[in-house]
């Protein structure tokens, strides 16, 4: 009896297993169907999207790596029959090419950095600190983001001319007899000035997304720190800044391309070229001072500018592919659970 | 009890700390950026005239305001036409952005070489590059005709498509949707890049739990990804009306810079005061409709 009883078990076992093992291997063959269909799907995504996105940029890499006699052969679509540097390594006298390229490098982060740094204050400011008159101070935040800076421009520059501190100066000038003031323009000062406070190249929309991360940010976060003896200070660089690695990265990224690209205020506050993005902007001036006029000479000037494009903008993507290591690196949450 | 007097209450202290966090910010607006629209604002409502002693000012009153509404036939027709597109382009930039970023952060092969391509239109759609392609456009079209040009022509692909005998109002609109997804793409890098860096806050845990629970990865996002994006998609979407309004490729710009151009800075400025003030009030409806339904998962 026993022996049947033990059989019957071990027969409806069997059964039993076998129907979760099909159940197991269906799922199992289901999910990795729609996974497949997953990816599927995705690749044609990405590749469409890509192909729409490098269109532009391919067709700029192939008239800027063509001898000029090839842009007006109807036959070359892509592929160029002459293939040539020359584009490139002439640009590199005619642009000054490393010193600019130093000298952007130092513009742009110098004013990124100090951008970020008044912008991740001010947007911890708002986000955790109740105070008079705070919406109020926002809706400015906002209001700066919407007034282009060509919009102000002319009174900058005036002020830049004559810069009083302020109106720090002109009280000093009660005692002195003339107002202190100091010409500002042809120094980069004009650009590292108003990215310290917060006012440099669309900070508005930094200090924003600054403040929308800290918000999403636990309130024990903070309290555990103060509780811990850390000052409000020491609590935002030690606890709160290492937790926003993404926003600050994306702000970085952002301020860094924007001043990078910035050709505006630069050719406002300079009288000769000081970054790239100037030079370029200048380059077809520049080639007719050296006789290569657009009407007599137009292959010239149309494979150097592109090759001057690509120039300009392939450090920015060197730097972008070493930076984005940090978006796809899991940010490693808090120990606060809840 | 004189020592108790000037001891501060903690949220004393804090609204202190508040303040002196955003003193920069407070600084440079007050400093720099008050002092320049003021003066600004004095131009729309001054004569302007240029001469060899730089700009003078004579007072006129807000009559150029008044031109901007009842005079000029153009303003308003262009102003409502703009306000008009927005209401579609706004929500359809935002949801092709939101939608790449969940499909890119995703991990598979190539993530990494994806994501840099979706960072060149922020690179090389902002400031000189842009202008440079377009201007090339131009000089393209001089050299050699129809050539295809920088911005994506898509011409050839009209051709194929009306040779391989498609009916012609199914080809254009193939064509408008061709056009359509390459602006698209071009046009929301910036928001892609915040959507992925706001999807890397989203913890873990949530998904895991969602998971154990029978969530399927549709009810996940909805349940889970769209409210805790909603801070950054609050930006994204503030961002994205500001940069469809003042771009400087949109009629009402243009027609406002005409005016500069014909140094006209008196009416330029006027209209642009306008304008700002107007999208400074649809960005305030805006954010005062959608801020309620955000999620912080704190206060």
């Amino acid at each position: 009896m026993a022996e049947l009883i033990n059989r019957v078990n071990a027969y409806f076992r069997k059964i039993y297993g076998k129907i979760n093992n099909r159940n197991d291997m269906e799922r199992k063959l289901f999910s990795k169907g729609s996974k497949l269909s997953i990816r599927i799907f995705r690749f044609i995504l990405l590749s469409c999207m890509c192909f729409v996105v490098l269109y532009p940029i391919v067709y700029m890499v192939s008239i800027s790596v063509r001898d000029p006699r090839d842009l007006y052969d109807p036959t070359i679509i892509w592929v160029p029959k002459h293939w040539t540097l020359s584009n490139f390594s002439t640009l590199l006298g005619t642009l000054n090419y490393f010193k600019l390229l130093v000298n952007t490098v130092i513009i742009a982060s110098i004013g990124t950095v100090l951008n970020v740094i008044s912008c991740s204050l001010a947007g911890y400011g708002f986000a955790k600190f109740k105070f008079k008159l705070r919406n109020l101070a926002f809706a400015m935040v906002l209001f700066t983001i919407i007034i282009p800076p060509q919009n102000v421009s002319i009174p900058l520059y005036m002020q830049y001319r004559q810069f009083d501190y302020f109106g720090i100066g002109q009280f000093f000038g009660l005692f002195i007899g003339q107002p202190l003031t100091t010409n500002l323009l042809n120094t980069p000062f004009t650009l590292y000035i108003p990215a310290a406070l917060g006012m440099g190249i669309r900070s508005g929309l930094f200090i924003y997304i600054f403040r929308q991360f800290f918000r999403g940010m636990p309130k024990e976060l903070e309290d555990a720190a103060y509780i811990d003896g850390c000052g409000i200070m020491k609590t935002f660089v030690k606890i709160i800044l290492p937790n926003a690695v993404p926003a600050i990265v994306s702000c970085v990224l952002f301020s860094f391309v924007w001043y990078w690209n910035d050709f505006f205020l630069t050719s406002m506050y300079f009288n000769e070229p000081q970054t790239l993005s100037t030079a370029l902007a200048t380059l077809q001036d520049t080639l007719r001072s050296m006789g290569f006029d657009f009407y007599s000479n137009p292959f010239i000037i149309v494979t150097q500018m592109q090759a001057a494009c690509i120039m300009t903008i392939a450090p920015l993507l060197i730097i972008y592919i070493f930076l984005q290591r940090f978006f796809t690196e899991s940010i490693e949450r808090t120990g606060i659970v809840g | 009890m004189k020592q108790k007097k000037f001891k501060l209450t903690i949220s004393r202290k804090k609204s202190i700390a508040g303040i002196l966090f955003i003193s920069p910010w407070l600084l440079g607006f007050l400093g720099l950026f008050l002092r320049s629209i003021i003066s600004s604002i004095q131009y729309s409502v001054c004569d302007v005239k240029i001469t060899t002693n730089g700009l003078v000012l004579a007072y006129k009153g807000f009559a150029n305001y008044l031109n901007a509404f009842i005079v000029d036939l153009h303003f308003v027709q262009y102003l409502t036409n703009q306000i008009s597109s927005m209401l579609y382009y706004v929500p359809v930039i935002l949801g092709f952005s939101l939608f790449m970023a969940v499909v890119m952060n995703a991990k598979f092969k190539g993530r990494t070489f994806v994501r840099a391509v979706f960072f060149l239109p922020v690179i090389a759609g902002s400031g000189i590059i842009l202008s440079i392609m377009q201007g090339d456009a131009m000089s393209q079209s001089i050299i050699s005709g129809a050539r295809s040009s920088m911005l994506f022509k898509t011409t050839e692909l009209q051709l194929i498509l009306l040779q391989s005998g498609l009916r012609s109002d199914i080809v254009s609109f193939i064509m408008g949707m061709v056009s359509g997804i390459f602006n698209l793409s071009w046009k929301s890098g910036l928001q892609i890049i915040l959507f992925i860096a706001g999807l890397q806050t989203v913890p873990q845990q949530l998904y895991e739990s969602a998971h154990i629970e029978g969530a399927t990865a549709w009810e996940a996002f909805w349940m889970i990804t769209f409210p805790m994006i909603t801070p950054i998609l609050m930006v994204s979407l503030i961002y994205t009306i500001i940069d469809g309004f003042t771009d400087f490729s949109n009629n009402v710009m243009q027609y406002i810079q005409s005016f500069g151009q014909q140094l006209n800075f008196s009416y330029s400025s006027t209209l642009s005061w306008i304008y700002f003030i107007i999208v400074f009030v649809i960005i305030g409806i805006v954010y005062a409709v959608i801020n309620k339904k955000i999620v912080y998962t704190v206060d």
